[in-house]
């Protein structure tokens, strides 16, 4: 731990009589001074103002086939030169012949029922990759690695605090155009965060009963939207209550060493929500690690765990609504691909959590970067 | 009638209208040679028309038009609106609000609510429905009852509309409009009378009183009750005034009296004219500028009129209101989801007073950066009511860039004073503004700029102290700043400014201000039910 968050802490434990009872959310910004001394007997926390996947790009070498089509570009090649023009030239002839979008019988539409329809194959990463990964000592590591396999019930059950968490979701997107650097992902990239639509807060603190010093780090979601300031960004120091919904309250046990957070696994699950989608991000066995900035006041690291396929689904595959509509084809048109070629592709590379049954992997490595503001997490449940 | 030729017509007919108004009002003043005689014009600032139509005709009515830039002079706008006039653009303006008022007033969807009976349109000229109308607004507008050339003139106004094929109630529609675009609506005429008791000299006339009275204390024409007590003369009796100041100062209104001081007094309405780096200050939306305004109102509000607190005390407050977009600004928790709450600052804070809100901070600095100098000068200005001379014409500017390479706002002015020609000056605001160099140019806390440690020790007068609370603790003892609100409040009452009558009352209202503990209740009723509060000396220049 740096000096000046140990001199904080103990100041905090003393001068507010509440041993045992701390709260660092704010150190960084205290140490920083953009917070007022007189203000440390408030509790702190932190509004996530980036939450994106980590898609890193692909290589020349990691698609040999191409990207994967998406239904416009199907349609397309499948035309002579001729008859594909117009529809090139005017985008609604396109929609009008791909149309309906939005199916009245879910099991007419691939992407609201992607099981029901035969897998059209989808191009993915399956050659070793060099990318960052979260190792089990809470380190990240960028080593060259073959795919990820989906272990045994058994293997996976007394293994998986060893294990170092891949990013085999990338393997599944990384052939798709719209998850290229430049592609339409990266563009909407936090959008969700900034339309008020996903706020993120982190808590951390509460017992340090314990005798390894850890500390409580908390998840939450909130229903009130971030606010933007004049550069477009979330502002700090937003007052902001988590969701009265006690699943969206993830706990982890955590460890702040040298200025950088970690947690033990946990299992997570926040509000997903973006233009028409109203789903949940669940991830299991999710670890944290936050590098907390002492002259911004600013954290910022990766978020890793295994999500849950039937969340994957539901948020990325069908993108429901609170109709129940799916959106999802019109987003897999727009990205280059197909719902029922991702739907196979993610239960092929799915990497955690066999079933003890079919010993068939039910959730997939995954990899988001974070990056969090300082701000006041209201309405928390109390320290454990 | 071709509607463009309508609207040329009745045009005419309003600026007849205010030609007349100013004859007749001639011929009044000629007669007050003898009996009244207008001894000084105000021209009413935005706020006050606002709310003098808003109170005349509800807050439903609303006003299409630009206001003619409020002046300010001696550093407020109550001051400078005796030096305003209107432009020839600006009566522009002045008249197409007159007439927008004037169509929603009588338009067919709100005209129940202000005219209960029925006009008389084959009587137009005597009917009594739409004398009563105008004899009874003409008063609430121009604050006391119409003369009968005024009255007449405006009922012409009605005949001839109709004569040109209007209806009647278009008719009454551009007589109020004539009502609401003439110079004694625009402008707050004080008239004085014969002073009966004592031969020769003279007195405000009874609703020239109410109207000082009125607009010191609620910044807003006179009441009904008002208007009425000055028609029974009871302004002129001390207990009837002493009766009616009560009543004022009991008011609700009286806060929006006081917000309207104080906004003048800090200068508030330059706040729009604040402009600051997107970039460095994302915090700093129009909404929380707006907030920020509010703050600074509510805490004075809340301190001087609900707490009834020493006035000296604002600059070691504690505690200030909050609501969710400010508690960004001051990095503090708010709980309350929507609306204000209360924030207290704990000892260890550096925020603390009046000073230490971010309305002042971001008021009193550059765009791209706070200003000790300017904050300095605002301190002396505003709550010392001292005079800081402007930069001399020949100030060498190119000083300035030798100096950006220093780190801290404190290095940068050091060598700044060690120019004669700035040291003079600057000496008398630096040392102030500096003690506040913790707050950014939008007012948030900071301890560094630049990456260096600001220091924020300083000095006032003599007296050296250190940060914020330090500042506020030093005005909090000076004895000017009791004397300097005094003066003030004085001068936006729109006291007597003859030195013979300003220097022996404000002496009087200072011990007693310093008697009521620092009250400004009682600093308002002691203003308000001063005799000499509303002497005037009669020059014949005047006269109109």
């Amino acid at each position: 731990m740096r000096r000046g968050h140990c001199e904080v802490l103990s100041r905090l434990c003393l001068r507010g009589g509440i041993a045992g009872l701390v709260f660092v959310g704010s150190l960084a910004a205290q140490a920083a001074g953009i917070v007022d001394a007189g203000l440390a007997s408030e509790p702190g926390g932190y509004l996530v103002t980036e939450f994106r996947l980590v898609t890193p790009g692909a290589g020349p070498e990691d698609c040999p086939d191409g990207f994967n089509e998406g239904y416009s570009q199907q349609f397309l090649a499948g035309l002579p030169p001729a008859e594909r023009e117009p529809y090139e030239k005017d985008p609604r002839l396109l929609q009008q012949a791909l149309a309906p979008w939005y199916y009245d019988d879910p099991a007419e539409d691939p992407c609201a029922s992607p099981a029901a329809f035969p897998d059209p194959g989808m191009r993915t990463i399956e050659r070793p990759l060099t990318m960052t990964r979260f190792e089990p000592d809470g380190s990240l590591s960028t080593r060259e690695l073959p795919p990820s396999q989906c272990p045994t019930p058994e293997a996976f059950a007394t293994q998986v605090e060893q294990r170092t968490i891949d990013n085999q979701y990338w393997r599944v997107m990384g052939c798709v155009r719209g998850y290229q650097a430049n592609g339409l992902a990266a563009s909407f990239a936090d959008s969700a965060i900034l339309d008020g639509s996903m706020t993120i807060l982190l808590s951390v603190g509460g017992a340090a009963s314990a005798d390894d010093g850890a500390i409580d780090v908390w998840m939450y979601s909130s229903h009130q939207p971030v606010t933007v300031g004049t550069d477009g960004k979330p502002l700090p120091f937003a007052s902001l209550p988590v969701s009265a919904e006690s699943r969206y309250h993830n706990v982890a046990r955590g460890h702040l060493r040298d200025g950088v957070l970690t947690t033990d696994r946990f299992n997570l699950r926040i509000i997903q929500a973006a233009q028409r989608l109203d789903s949940e991000l669940y991830l299991r066995d999710a670890r944290l690690r936050l590098e907390l900035d002492s002259e911004t006041g600013v954290a910022s690291g990766f978020l890793a765990g295994y999500w849950d396929l039937d969340s994957l689904a539901h948020a990325a595959i069908r993108i429901q609504d609170r109709t129940g509509l799916s959106s999802g084809k019109p987003a897999a048109d727009a990205h280059g691909y197909t719902c029922p070629g991702k739907y196979y592709a993610v239960h092929r590379l799915a990497d955690g959590h066999p079933d003890p049954e079919s010993g068939h992997c039910s959730s997939i490595s995954v990899l988001y970067s974070v990056r969090a503001v300082p701000a006041f997490v209201l309405d928390a449940p109390k320290p454990m | 009638m071709p509607e463009a030729r309508y609207r040329r017509v009745v045009l005419l007919l309003c600026l007849v209208v205010w030609a007349a108004g100013a004859h007749a009002s001639g011929q009044v003043s000629q007669q007050a040679q003898e009996t009244d005689a207008v001894v000084a014009m105000y021209r009413l600032t935005q706020t006050q028309y606002r709310q003098s139509i808003a109170d005349i005709f509800g807050d439903g009515v609303r006003i299409y038009g630009r206001f003619e830039p409020d002046y300010r002079r001696d550093h407020l706008l109550a001051t400078g609106s005796a030096w305003a006039s209107v432009s020839p653009s600006g009566f522009e303006q002045y008249e197409r609000m007159a007439r927008g008022i004037a169509e929603q007033v009588l338009g067919a969807e709100q005209r129940a609510r202000f005219l209960a009976c029925e006009p008389d349109a084959a009587n137009a000229r005597t009917d009594t429905c739409i004398q009563g109308f105008l004899a009874g607004y003409g008063e609430k507008l121009f604050r006391r009852p119409l003369t009968a050339d005024e009255l007449a003139s405006r009922l012409e106004v009605v005949a001839q509309v109709l004569e040109i094929g209007g209806d009647v109630h278009e008719g009454i529609q551009y007589a109020l409009a004539s009502l609401l675009a003439s110079p004694e609506f625009l402008f707050r005429i004080e008239a004085v009378e014969p002073e009966p008791q004592r031969p020769g000299e003279t007195r405000l006339t009874g609703y020239s009183k109410a109207a000082r009275l009125s607009f010191f204390l609620w910044n807003t024409t006179p009441d009904t009750q008002l208007l009425a007590a000055a028609e029974r003369g009871e302004l002129h009796d001390p207990a009837g005034m002493r009766r009616q100041v009560k009543r004022l100062l009991a008011s609700p209104r009286l806060e929006t009296g006081m917000r309207s001081l104080f906004a003048d007094m800090l200068r508030f309405d330059t706040f729009p004219e604040v402009s600051k780096d997107a970039a460095l200050y994302p915090v700093l939306t129009s909404e929380v500028a707006q907030a920020m305004q509010e703050q600074t109102l509510q805490t004075l509000m809340q301190h001087l009129l609900v707490e009834n607190a020493d006035y000296r005390e604002l600059f070691t407050r504690e505690s200030m209101p909050m609501d969710r977009r400010l508690g960004m600004v001051y990095a503090v928790p708010v709980t309350a989801p929507e609306g204000w709450d209360s924030y207290r600052f704990n000892e260890a804070s550096a925020r603390g007073g009046l000073l230490s809100q971010a309305s002042l901070l971001s008021l009193h600095a550059h765009a791209g950066s706070s200003s000790p100098t300017l904050r300095g000068l605002f301190v002396r200005e505003t709550f010392l009511c001292q005079t800081v001379p402007p930069p001399p014409a020949d100030v060498d500017f190119t000083l300035e860039e030798g100096f950006a390479v220093e780190a801290t706002a404190r290095e940068r002015l050091t060598r700044h004073r060690s120019e004669p020609v700035c040291a003079g000056c600057h000496h008398l605001m630096d040392p102030i503004g500096l003690t506040l160099e913790q707050f950014d140019g939008v007012g948030m806390y900071r301890t560094r700029e630049n990456g260096h440690l600001i220091d924020v020790s300083g000095e006032l007068d003599g007296r050296q102290f250190s940060g914020a609370k330090g500042l506020g603790q030093a005005l909090s003892e000076h004895p000017r700043v009791p004397e300097c609100l005094v003066n003030t409040v004085y001068r936006y009452a729109g006291g007597p400014q003859d030195d013979t009558v300003q220097g022996p009352l404000l002496q009087t209202l200072n011990a007693q201000f310093a008697d009521s503990g620092y009250r400004l209740r009682d600093l308002l009723r002691q203003i308000a039910t001063s005799d000499d509060f509303y002497s005037v000396s009669v020059s014949d220049d005047w006269a109109i």
